[in-house]
């Protein structure tokens, strides 16, 4: 006698918790990989009213896009931290977040960092405890387009959905880093043409703009979201980083925030 | 302009300083660096302040006028009243249409 085969798997992002419904095992299984990190185990639910994602598209490529939009964009929007629009690693105990929106090369200089060493934390939001001012984790898959991948030497690796591709830390041959941190550095990406990478500083004033101005959900507490992002500010340093190629971009990263790569 | 409120009117025909402020009650202001971002509640609109326009937010207490403030601007960086004053009056106009002064809100 053979168990029934349950269809059942649920995901916690950010306290939201998402019930998937599908009849394809393979899509089962490429959201049971890529959103390892918020799976609920069915024997410990969060207690968490659950939402229903019904994929019913007709392929894979197509279900596993509704499923990551779907879930991401209900997750920051619900979520009880102050999330703001940014890729962010992290060394050492201490997170590098880069603040741009969608379409600006976020993910792909935070796909470039796993690459060059960093450990992964989001490649979609900046998540800060109102309560202490800690980043707090949010590894969903990392969307990368085809030719982000080429860019981050990742050919081959991730699974497609439309028009680009997901991938784990993992797959970039980096690890997550699970702990809240602090925020040290919030960098300015400001891509150029045929641009040697250089790293300048920036007012720290601007950077609390920044975080208010790419924030998913400051409307639901401004005032202390104006405190958080100020307190943050001023524990961290502002930098605008100059650059074209992404690794070349993340080796500076890792040099100017972490130090001399020993050599081989 | 419509940020300043006018002094307790004397008995005389001199002109009457405008009084620039002060702060509307219940707005979350903070400072990194010396420069201000302000929420306002009423407006729910954030607003980043310049390190020049911190400067004229911080004057803005209501105890002093335009010209107070155009000169301290002027000696903190050595330039003349003329060359400032219509950029202060100009951010002050700009802070009052954010509803960041008591007065402006009851006009």
């Amino acid at each position: 006698m053979t168990a029934p085969v349950s269809h059942r798997l649920a995901v916690n992002l950010l306290g939201s918790v998402f019930e998937l419904d599908t009849d394809d095992a393979a899509t089962l299984a490429d959201v049971r990989r890529l959103w390892q990190p918020f799976l609920e185990a069915a024997a410990d639910p969060s207690g968490a009213a659950a939402v229903a994602v019904r994929l019913d598209e007709a392929s894979a490529p197509q279900r596993l896009q509704h499923f990551a939009t779907a879930v991401n964009a209900a997750a920051l929007d619900a979520a009880p931290h102050f999330a703001v629009h940014a890729g962010v690693v992290a060394y050492d105990g201490v997170a590098v977040a880069m603040p741009a929106v969608s379409g600006t090369g976020k993910s792909t200089m935070t796909a470039a960092c796993l690459r060059r060493g960093f450990r992964y934390v989001s490649d979609e939001a900046l998540c800060l405890s109102y309560d202490d001012g800690a980043v707090l984790p949010y590894p969903r898959p990392i969307a990368l387009s085809p030719w982000s991948v080429d860019a981050v030497g990742a050919s081959g690796r991730g699974t497609p959905v439309v028009g680009e591709y997901l991938l784990t830390a993992e797959d970039l041959g980096s690890a997550r880093h699970e702990q809240p941190t602090r925020l040290g550095h919030l960098v300015i990406l400001d891509r150029r043409e045929a641009t040697v990478p250089a790293l300048h500083p920036e007012a720290r004033p601007s950077g609390v703009t920044l975080l208010l101005q790419l924030s998913f959900n400051h409307y639901r507490r401004p005032e202390d979201a104006v405190r958080l992002a100020a307190d943050v500010i001023a524990g961290a340093v502002v930098w605008r980083l100059e650059y074209s190629d992404p690794l070349e971009a993340a080796d500076l990263l890792w040099t100017s925030f972490v130090g001399e790569r020993p050599q081989p | 302009m419509c940020i300043t409120r006018r002094a307790e009117i004397a008995c005389h025909h001199e002109p009457v300083p405008e009084l620039v402020g002060p702060p509307v009650v219940g707005l979350t202001v903070v400072e990194v660096d010396g420069c201000f971002h302000i929420f306002n509640p009423a407006t729910k609109r954030a607003v980043a302040l310049n390190e020049t326009a911190s400067q004229i937010w911080r004057l803005s207490t209501g105890e002093h006028d335009v010209d107070d403030i155009v000169a301290a601007l002027a000696e903190h960086y050595g330039l003349g009243h003329d060359a400032i004053e219509k950029q202060v009056r100009a951010t002050i106009d700009e802070l009052c249409a954010e509803g960041l002064y008591a007065e402006a809100a009851t006009r």
